[in-house]
């Protein structure tokens, strides 16, 4: 809890629309460490016995087990580095999400807000009051309101109690007289046991799924409520939901071909043809896949809200912690940083992804150039060792003309070791003015130039 | 080609034929056993992989099978479950370019099946042969081995096998595609005349196959055979011609062809005399014909006029008494053809000759010695373009039974390669040719500390230029590991560990 106050504390002496002061919005204070571990801990610790001791004893044990490994993932993750502690992004997203709180007088002292560094479109909420915003979300917000929103409707998840709801409801199935007699049943048999045990375990997750959205529906419902008593304006709200539903396209900025062009790569066009996939399959019904969806879809999900608004106008700004530039400017921030985070887990090709991404976005910075140039000598050395293919996606066949990243990871694919090495000097000759060629990098670039 | 001379020869010498089982056990599916994994090929281009594995009992007799394919970077296509005999193994597939086909084997009822599966795992055809073999006939041991033998892919037109499954010491061909009612079998017939007679599928265009045919004469030791090209319609199998397989007045065996204008091309291997199923190839042949078997044009040059403008030669051979034994012959996307061989010689040990003086026998204890790899580009009239020897680290095979020691080096060197004792892999190209890669193993130690002394090395051809690159095979932690075939450029090394029960597989990008 700490952590809250910490950052607040912050935002006391830091203006929160600061932006990131360098030109390549690099983040200058990066928390990695959670300061507040062990008391967050201790509250997992004292969460999980309150909701435990409100249960059955028949499945205590059970609920214990399962709670227990989810803290110790999301603790596991805190310690490594996957989340965010810094006076800017997290800094801002925690101020919106506790303005959220005090406006709708929550207690704080429930809640524990992380920002992941994932560059994954999504927020999440847990069953002990943890509220988590991965970075990749703000790619596509398009203002405070926004994200204002997405957070009421975690906080709404958490205040209907769905997480703990949920996992009670699947452990008490799973121990229900009824289903414990048709898995013995199943078993007595002779044959066909683990068709009729994968029949049964199918039906459960459709009855979950569907159970998943109505309550993805309640929790709009609610986060609507929040929202309204939160002074923001309602006008972005609804195509929030527009936003959320074609996210993958938002993220791009440049294709793949248009970067080889600027870079003056020689380039196949085969890279960037889609073709009709192999498989082996048929196309699972839409009926299914409406079935095995977790969420609304988001067309009915806008059309709600909508109503909502209708009814209950809400007429204040949509930056009230920020403002349109300053947001603008964590954003730059936090794209800069989810591709940092790709670097740190070694995911180097999503990482030359999004460098190239950001290449598109932010013209003639320095650090994307650098990062960039770096990023193709190591892949010639990782490849002289035989080691690329360990830090770099596997290709995948897609039917999706926008899929930039496919195609980018049919290009790699294509490229041999005489590839690598032209493709590296040629990045530098066009792009040295944003370079900086120190002792250790100019002696790799000797070794490529010289073999 | 060499599968089926190596068991021709492995018959008639009454040797067991060398049977290869494996079970095992992936980390996701811990309570599954995997009865086969492979590699799903469209000729010689890899387009996935597979898995067949048992999932449940539906009764006494019958297991419900999955089957679970993967396109050629492991991403998962789809699985199918299949209801089969609980002896059921699934002994090769391919993928035409629209349909998979599997062909799979029952040991306990003696048949064979062929399945086509459209896109959606549908099932669209099959064919299945039941054998009417006596167990110890020598048409029943090429039958199982013939089992073993890929089948061979027609490019958006279907499959064919070819199978020892009559009493008529001949063999008969299926063809079947993703059409229901696209399938025929044809019997090849024999008349009595010779004591075995062994197909060879050498390529296909959209209105003909052609298999090169030897016809093994009777005799308890003869191994010379008569030697024809066949073309067949794929409509219904009719013979559209047959002539026998000289050029030039040499005995000719094709390895590969291609059809361009009205004009059969191909590539092959000839022989001073009709042995060519145990004997050792001469040099190079390369044959136009049209399309009613007419030769039109052919070239001929022995490996010492070829080979000896690059490499030094000494009574038509390599230097060092070595000879060449040729893989594969692959034609390129500039119309240039690649040869790639092995350099080997008769070797016998000095036990080995204490024991054939003692019994008064021939040969004694005998094995192979394997050097390095030659890899030449021949263009259309057979003019070669450039040649290079790869290095590897020199290698022994095991040893022979003494009672093959007689026998001359490339009978021995054939049976080596269909036993899998020689280092050449396989060769794999990308769609378009423009990328060729030939595959090896090699022990050469790459670094000073390394324990172990196994590498995977791959020759490749892109766009004219060759180059070679090796890989040292190593997992010290893994309890085993084991290579396959991958896609142009790369190899997949599976690695099992025992203690986690897990099964890591990993692409390598070779240079």
């Amino acid at each position: 809890m700490r952590f809250f106050y910490i950052t607040l504390l912050f935002f006391i002496g830091i203006p929160l629309c600061s932006p990131a002061q360098n030109d390549a919005g690099i983040l200058k204070n990066n928390f990695s460490v959670y300061p507040g571990l062990n008391d967050y801990s201790k509250h997992l610790d004292e969460i999980i016995k309150k909701n435990a001791a409100a249960l059955d004893k028949n499945i205590r044990k059970e609920y214990n087990e399962i709670i227990t490994e989810k803290n110790t993932a999301l603790l596991t993750e805190l310690k490594e580095n996957n989340f965010l502690f810094d006076t800017e992004i997290s800094g801002y997203l925690s101020s919106v999400f506790f303005h959220i709180l005090d406006k709708n007088n929550l207690n704080k002292n429930e809640y524990h807000f992380f920002v992941s560094r994932s560059h994954v479109i999504n927020a999440s909420a847990y069953e002990d009051g943890t509220v988590i915003c991965n970075l990749g979300l703000l790619n596509i917000m398009e203002s405070e309101s926004q994200v204002a929103m997405v957070f009421c409707h975690e906080i709404a998840h958490y205040l209907l109690n769905h997480v703990n709801n949920a996992v009670v409801k699947r452990i008490e199935n799973y121990n229900s007289p009824e289903f414990l007699a048709k898995v013995k049943e199943i078993k007595k048999e002779k044959y066909n046991t683990k068709k009729q045990l994968e029949d049964l375990f199918i039906t459960d997750l459709f009855n979950r799924r569907r159970h998943n959205r109505s309550q993805e529906l309640s929790a709009d419902s609610l986060g609507l409520l929040l929202f309204s008593k939160t002074n923001y304006g309602s006008t972005a709200i609804p195509h929030l939901f527009d936003l959320l539903n074609t996210s993958d396209s938002i993220a791009i900025k440049t294709s793949i071909k248009d970067f080889c062009s600027r870079e003056n790569i020689a380039a196949d066009e085969s890279w960037f043809t889609v073709r009709k996939k192999m498989s082996f399959g048929a196309d699972t019904k839409k009926e299914i896949k409406d079935t095995l969806k977790t969420h609304p879809d988001c067309a009915v999900r806008k059309i709600y809200a909508e109503k909502y608004f209708a009814k209950n106008p809400g007429a204040g700004p949509g930056f009230i912690l920020s403002e349109n530039t300053g947001f603008a400017k964590i954003k730059q921030a936090a794209v800069i940083e989810e591709a940092r985070y790709s670097k740190d887990k070694e995911r180097l090709s999503y990482y030359l992804y999004q460098l190239i991404q950001n290449d598109a976005r932010f013209a003639g910075n320095n650090f994307i150039k650098q990062e960039i140039f770096e990023l193709l000598l190591g892949f010639y050395l990782k490849q002289k060792n035989h080691t690329l293919a360990f830090v770099i996606d596997s290709p995948y066949a897609t039917e999706n003309a926008n899929d930039e990243y496919a195609k980018l990871l049919k290009m790699l694919d294509a490229f041999d070791l005489q590839k690598f090495k032209e493709v590296t000097i040629n990045y530098y000759e066009k792009n040295k003015r944003y370079i900086n060629l120190n002792s250790e990098l100019n002696k790799k670039f000797q070794e490529l130039n010289k073999n | 080609m060499k599968q089926i001379i190596a068991i021709v020869f492995l018959s008639i010498c009454t040797l067991p034929v060398f049977s290869q089982s494996a079970t095992k056990i992936f980390d996701e599916v811990k309570e599954i056993t995997v009865r086969n994994v492979g590699v799903i090929k469209k000729n010689n281009e890899i387009k996935g992989y597979f898995s067949f594995y048992e999932y449940d009992k539906v009764d006494k007799n019958t297991i419900l099978f999955k089957l679970n394919l993967m396109d050629e970077n492991l991403n998962q296509l789809g699985t199918k479950e299949i209801e089969g005999p609980k002896t059921w193994e699934l002994i090769s597939s391919g993928f035409d370019g629209n349909n998979f086909c599997f062909k799979f084997f029952d040991p306990k009822a003696k048949t064979f099946e062929l399945k086509v599966y459209n896109q959606e795992a549908k099932e669209v055809n099959s064919s299945e042969l039941e054998v009417v073999l006596k167990d110890n006939s020598l048409s029943y041991r090429m039958y199982r081995y013939n089992t073993k033998v890929e089948l061979n892919i027609l490019p958006d037109n279907g499959f064919v096998n070819y199978a020892f499954d009559n009493d008529d010491n001949s063999f008969s061909t299926t063809y079947i595609n993703g059409s229901p009612k696209r399938r025929w079998q044809r019997v090849y017939p024999n008349g009595g005349d010779f004591k075995a007679i062994v197909p060879s599928f050498v390529g296909s265009n959209s209105e003909m196959m052609i298999t090169f045919i030897a016809k093994v004469g009777k005799g308890a030791y003869t191994t010379s055979s008569e030697n024809f090209i066949l073309a067949s319609s794929i409509t219904g199998g009719g013979k559209l011609f047959e002539v026998p397989a000289i050029a030039n007045g040499k005995n000719f065996v094709p390895v590969n062809v291609t059809f361009d204008s009205g004009k059969i091309i191909m590539v092959g291997l000839n022989y001073p005399n009709k042995d060519v199923l145990t004997g050792g190839p001469e040099g190079l042949s390369f044959v136009e014909m049209d399309f009613k078997g007419k030769i039109l044009k052919s070239e001929s040059q022995t490996f010492e006029e070829s080979l000896g403008k690059y490499f030094p030669m000494e009574n038509k051979k390599l230097a060092g008494d070595y000879l060449f034994y040729v893989h594969g012959i692959e034609k390129t996307k500039n119309n240039t053809y690649l040869v790639a061989g092995e350099k080997f010689k008769k070797k016998t040990s000095a036990g080995g000759a204490a024991v054939t003086i003692m019994t008064q026998g021939g040969g004694g204890f005998v094995k192979l010695e394997l050097e390095n790899m030659i890899i030449i580009e021949f263009d259309a009239d057979g003019k070669i373009m450039q040649a290079k020897e790869i290095p590897k680290a020199k290698g022994y095979t095991p040893q022979f039974p003494s009672f093959l020691g007689f026998f001359p080096p490339y009978t021995l060197a054939s049976t080596a390669n269909g036993l899998g004792w020689l280092d050449y892999m396989y060769s794999l190209k990308n769609e378009d040719r423009s990328e060729i890669t030939f595959s090896f193993l090699d022990y050469e130690k790459l670094e000073e500390d390394d324990k172990k002394t196994h590498n995977f090395g791959q020759i490749k051809y892109k766009n004219g230029v060759i180059t070679s690159d090796k890989v040292a095979i190593k997992n010290e932690k893994a309890t085993f590991t084991h290579l396959y075939p991958a896609k142009a450029g790369y190899v997949l090394q599976m690695n099992y560990f025992k203690k986690k029960k897990q099964i890591t597989m990993d692409f390598i990008k070779l240079n």
